[in-house]
């Protein structure tokens, strides 16, 4: 049968679109990958790393330690013998002195009990009132590390950390260490000139 | 009318008399008047003939600068009675001024505002001041919406933080580039300087900044002389005649000595720091390199040497309910006015 070259045609087009089609199902989606590959694809983590788990386990109640091996209660042996008491007297001195320090409240906690002329640290080492600032940095570390570059606190005197005029104010030149909170203060007046004036409501 | 009608000629020289004595009388007061601001004049204003012919700061030789320093310091014991210690320190080698500032401390008192005032010899009347510190609402950092007239019993405000904004000392300054007669320049040490002798009060640098930084003496700046101080500079806090630019100068006066500058002084929270930024123990530094700094309207691209940095704090009873912020429907819009 002689096929007309129209006929041809049509068959080579319908094979081209067979092709396509083909390309389009098949190929396509390698070509797909291929580009995505190059692209950016998100990168993969491990699930580890984005796990909700919390990163430490704590007790739970009753409240048990490993000891050598054994896990023991608390009771155990704090059943036991028993723990000096720490109850806070009711001053009849000093009664101006009213602690606001949080957590921090007992009159021991920074005053040597032995030795009233000075102050005292956790580990029970005496410092005189004038180094109170290391007192201050038991409890306060973050601040105090901020305090010892300068980032906390105010520096007077000079800039330059090797002149001999720098000189940093200490924690409690600026800190009631009964009541650290910083108080309101009055504002100064403000700005007066005529080219500054407060802007009318309905100019904002 | 029974008399002739006069002739054109005539006519037209009556009128052309009447017009032109009136143009002539009202161009002589139009001049009186323009001159009349020459009647407030204080002779002691005028220039003398040495400070009429005084060079650039930058093109006067050291003998020059000696001569310039004695007439301020005659200027001022004529003017105020005071002696004045006039000193034209200059940028030292290896320091670069940066300024930070701690907005989780701030509170908004102002008191580096005045000190600044007392400290840089502005002036009293009219007010002048380098310093606004802007009240901010919560939730937003655009200056637009901030009010630096806030009148408060007590600061800070719960419902607000403070921004204090001064001359931030650009990098790349766009007051020195429209300055049309190069009266104002960035020293070595980062900070922009204007030679009052030379400013001739156009004002483009104003208007270029975009801290506000810039002051202008509209009129003749007045301070008694119990308010003089007599620590000065040639670039810094000399006294500025009426008509000038002025500006923060970071105190050079006293920085370039070493000291401290005096709104940082006069800060009771310590939330001003000061240094040097190439010293990599400065304290500036420490700030820049460890605790989360911004500067304003960075989008401006002035590269400013003025920094602002937040601490983490809770502060103990002292937190207001967040009300969306400036912009959003809620009561906050309301209780700001
Ligand atoms: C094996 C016995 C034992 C167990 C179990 C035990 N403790 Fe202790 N604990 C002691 C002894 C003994 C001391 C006091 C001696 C000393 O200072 O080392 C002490 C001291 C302490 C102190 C210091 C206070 C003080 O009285 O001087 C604390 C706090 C404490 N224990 C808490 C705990 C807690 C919490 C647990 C449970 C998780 C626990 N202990 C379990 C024996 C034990
Ligand atoms: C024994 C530990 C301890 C010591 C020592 C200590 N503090 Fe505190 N401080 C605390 C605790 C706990 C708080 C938290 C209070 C709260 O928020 O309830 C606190 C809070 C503060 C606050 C914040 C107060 C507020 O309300 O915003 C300041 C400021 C402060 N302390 C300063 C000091 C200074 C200055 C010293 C040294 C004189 C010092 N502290 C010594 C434990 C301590
Ligand atoms: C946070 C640590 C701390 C605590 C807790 C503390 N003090 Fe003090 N206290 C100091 C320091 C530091 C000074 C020195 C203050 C100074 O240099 O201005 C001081 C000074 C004093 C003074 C003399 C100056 C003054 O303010 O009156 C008295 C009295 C005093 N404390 C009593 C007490 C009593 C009583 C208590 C308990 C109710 C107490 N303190 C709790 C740290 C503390
Ligand atoms: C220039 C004065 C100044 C000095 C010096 C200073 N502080 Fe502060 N401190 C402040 C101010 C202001 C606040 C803000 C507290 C407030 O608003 O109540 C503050 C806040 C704090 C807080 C509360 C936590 C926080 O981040 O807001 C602690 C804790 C503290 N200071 C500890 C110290 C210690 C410790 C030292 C010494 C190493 C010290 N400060 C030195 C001014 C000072």
């Amino acid at each position: 049968m002689p096929v007309s070259p129209r006929s041809k045609m049509r068959i080579a087009l319908a094979g081209l679109w067979f092709l396509l089609a083909g390309w389009f199902l098949l190929g396509s989606s390698t070509g797909r990958d291929a580009v995505l590959g190059e692209l950016q694809r998100a990168a993969r983590v491990d699930p580890e790393a984005i796990s909700s788990e919390p990163s430490r386990t704590p007790l739970t109640d009753p409240p048990r330690i490993l000891l050598g091996g054994v896990e023991q209660r608390c009771s155990d042996c704090h059943d036991l013998f028993s723990s000096r008491e720490p109850t806070p007297a009711t001053l009849r001195q000093h009664r101006e002195v009213v602690l606001d320090h949080g957590l921090n409240d007992r009159c021991y906690n920074c005053h040597s009990n032995p030795e009233r002329t000075t102050l005292v640290l956790r580990d029970g080492t005496e410092v005189p009132f004038g180094e109170s600032t290391s007192l201050c940095a038991q409890c306060h570390g973050t601040v105090f590390r901020d305090w010892e570059r300068g980032m906390h606190g105010k520096t007077l005197g000079s800039w330059d950390p090797a002149s001999p005029e720098f000189v940093r104010l200490e924690c409690v030149s600026c800190h009631d260490p009964h009541a650290p909170a910083f108080e309101a203060i009055v504002p100064l007046p403000g700005p007066a000139s005529r080219h500054a004036q407060p802007r009318s409501g309905s100019e904002r | 009318m029974s008399s002739p009608p006069p002739d054109d000629q005539q006519a037209l020289s009556r009128r052309g008399f009447l017009t032109g004595s009136a143009a002539a009388v009202g161009g002589a007061s139009a001049f009186a008047a323009a001159l009349s601001p020459l009647r407030e004049l204080d002779p002691q204003d005028l220039p003398s003939i040495e400070s009429f012919f005084q060079k650039h700061y930058r093109e006067m030789d050291a003998q020059e600068r000696e001569q310039a320093l004695a007439r301020i310091r005659e200027k001022v014991a004529r003017r105020y009675e005071v002696e004045a210690e006039v000193s034209d320190p200059q940028a030292r080698d290896g320091v670069e001024f940066v300024y930070a500032l701690n907005v989780s401390r701030c509170i908004g008192c102002r008191k580096c505002a005045h000190a600044c005032v007392v400290e840089n010899n502005q002036s009293r009347e009219p007010e002048l001041q380098y310093i606004r510190v802007l009240e901010m609402p919560r939730g937003t950092l655009d200056v637009e919406k901030s009010d630096h007239h806030y009148e408060r019993d007590e600061v800070p405000d719960p419902g607000h933080f403070y921004l204090p904004v001064q001359c931030h000392q650009c990098e790349d300054p766009p007051c020195v580039r429209v300055c049309p007669v190069e009266a104002t320049w960035q020293e070595p040490d980062g900070i922009t300087v204007i030679d009052y002798d030379w400013c001739i009060g156009c004002r483009y640098c104003e208007a270029a900044c975009p801290y506000w930084a810039r002051r202008f003496n509209y009129s003749k700046p007045e301070l008694a002389s119990e308010d003089v101080n007599p620590d000065m500079a040639y670039l810094s806090n000399r006294p500025r005649p009426v008509g000038v630019v002025e500006k923060c100068t970071f105190c050079l006066h006293r920085t370039r000595e070493g000291r401290m500058p005096a709104c940082l002084e006069a800060c009771p929270v310590g939330a001003r720091k000061f240094g040097n930024v190439l010293d990599p123990e400065s304290e500036v530094s420490w700030i820049l390199r460890t605790k989360r700094v911004f500067v304003l309207k960075e989008d401006v691209g002035t590269l400013p040497r003025f920094f602002y940095y937040f601490d983490e704090r809770y502060p103990r009873g002292g937190a207001a309910p967040f009300d969306g912020g400036p912009g959003r429907e809620g009561k906050g819009e309301e209780e700001s006015e």
